[in-house]
């Protein structure tokens, strides 16, 4: 498959999924679908472009797809531009919220055969990672506070 | 079956979840807020053979395993989505980063910790070289590459991030959206939790700050996404494979002699 199909794939794909996130906030938020269109079109064409920008850089650079998504999403809605402007205007429109549902329903499709294995994880590891992601989110949380304190932000 | 098929079995879910919507349930005093992605993920994996898809004969049909990693493949799109929705809502307010610059390293700096008190936590449970594993940090894509580079795939260290890894995937969402609803009662400023929010994977991090963001006012959570979102950025390129490459593994290989002799000392 030449890059141009593997292209065209990635924007048919990415279409029908911010088609998803469109109905699915329509249907979960009451908010008007067509009111959702022009901004789920702009967002489709910047992940588009994040696509190509990984492609086209060295392996070497080791950022994932989605840090370049948000790497471009964050530069092109920066500072006092008429884009950044625009996008101020919109993104109400298409709430941020109705982004998450999609991809952690793929997420437990694409789980489905994986949960016999995990059952014949030992409970211990289970027990460790459990304790390591509250361990890890309190005591960042707690030195972040901490910082800010002592430097009078919070 | 065709790719299509577990498309529109993944739109079935979302339009699902999403109509059930944003609850919260109380348990006592504290409040947990469930949001439409956790029905998701849950109906997600109830289609397995074991569980709805014993039941409805058309699941098991497209779910095939072509179409289990397609639906990989998809859900990863739907992330760039996200992080370009991501994107907008921190670059308006990017100037707020610099504002608590130190306060993100500060934090990031802090992954250094998990070892410190979890390689004897698991070594207490009688893990020995697993621990390297599983014990140095939160076992995500950066961390696995390393790990199994360094000890390979089937190594004790190798299999055991491997592990953290799949636990984190699946249950990590459950875990964080838990997580970023009842820390507000920690008595931690929202902004510091915020930053919290992105010590794992993308998921974890939309999961904790989703529901942290709908425990604090309204004029606060869009602060809440963009830390929580910077955050994430930052562990995920930096953190995640730089701290620990060069920080916390070595220090975990010294740590684990020292402790050794502690746990197993008549082993």
């Amino acid at each position: 498959m030449t890059k141009t199909n593997e292209y065209l794939i990635d924007i048919f794909w990415l279409g029908m999924l911010s088609l998803a996130v469109a109905l699915g906030q329509t249907v979960g938020l009451k908010m008007s679908f067509i009111n959702t269109l022009p901004m789920a079109l702009a967002i489709t064409v910047v992940c588009m472009l994040s696509i190509v920008l990984k492609n086209v850089l060295p392996k070497k650079v080791e950022l994932p797809t989605f840090a370049w998504a948000m790497i471009l999403g964050l530069l092109i809605s920066m500072g006092n531009t008429p884009v950044s402007r625009w996008i101020m205007a919109e993104s109400g429109n298409l709430q941020f919220i109705s982004t998450t549902t999609p991809i952690l329903a793929f997420v437990g499709l694409s789980m489905v055969n994986q949960i016999s294995e995990l059952k014949k994880l030992s409970w211990r590891v289970v027990l460790i990672s459990v304790f390591v992601f509250t361990f890890l989110f309190f005591i960042c949380a707690g030195v972040a506070h901490l910082v800010m304190k002592v430097q009078g932000l919070i | 079956m065709k790719s299509i098929y577990v498309f529109l079995l993944g739109l079935g879910i979302v339009l699902l979840s999403d109509f059930i919507g944003k609850r919260s349930i109380a348990i006592g005093s504290i409040s947990i807020v469930v949001l439409p992605m956790l029905y998701a993920v849950i109906f997600g994996l109830m289609m397995t053979k074991g569980c709805l898809g014993a039941l409805i004969k058309p699941i098991n049909k497209i779910l095939t395993d072509k179409n289990v990693a397609f639906a990989g493949k998809l859900s990863g799109y739907a992330l760039l989505i996200l992080g370009v929705r991501l994107g907008f809502s921190i670059g308006p307010n990017v100037t707020k980063i610099f504002d608590v610059g130190l306060a993100f390293i500060a934090q990031e700096l802090a992954h250094f910790f998990v070892p410190v008190i979890a390689m004897p936590f698991a070594m207490l449970l009688g893990l020995k070289r697993e621990c390297i594993g599983c014990a140095t940090s939160i076992s995500r894509e950066g961390a696995v590459g390393i790990i199994t580079e360094k000890y390979g795939v089937n190594s004790s260290e190798g299999v055991s991030v491997v592990a953290v890894y799949m636990i984190g995937t699946v249950i990590g969402t459950i875990i964080f959206s838990v997580l970023g609803s009842v820390a507000i009662y920690s008595g931690l400023h929202p902004y510091a939790l915020a930053m919290a929010c992105g010590v794992g994977s993308a998921s974890m991090m939309t999961a904790a700050s989703t529901a942290l963001a709908s425990q604090v006012p309204v004029e606060m959570q869009d602060t809440v996404m963009t830390y929580a979102g910077t955050s994430n950025l930052i562990s995920t390129g930096v953190t995640g494979i730089y701290l620990l490459l060069f920080c916390t593994l070595p220090f975990a290989n010294w740590y684990y002699a020292k402790l050794y002799p502690l746990f197993f000392k008549n082993k």
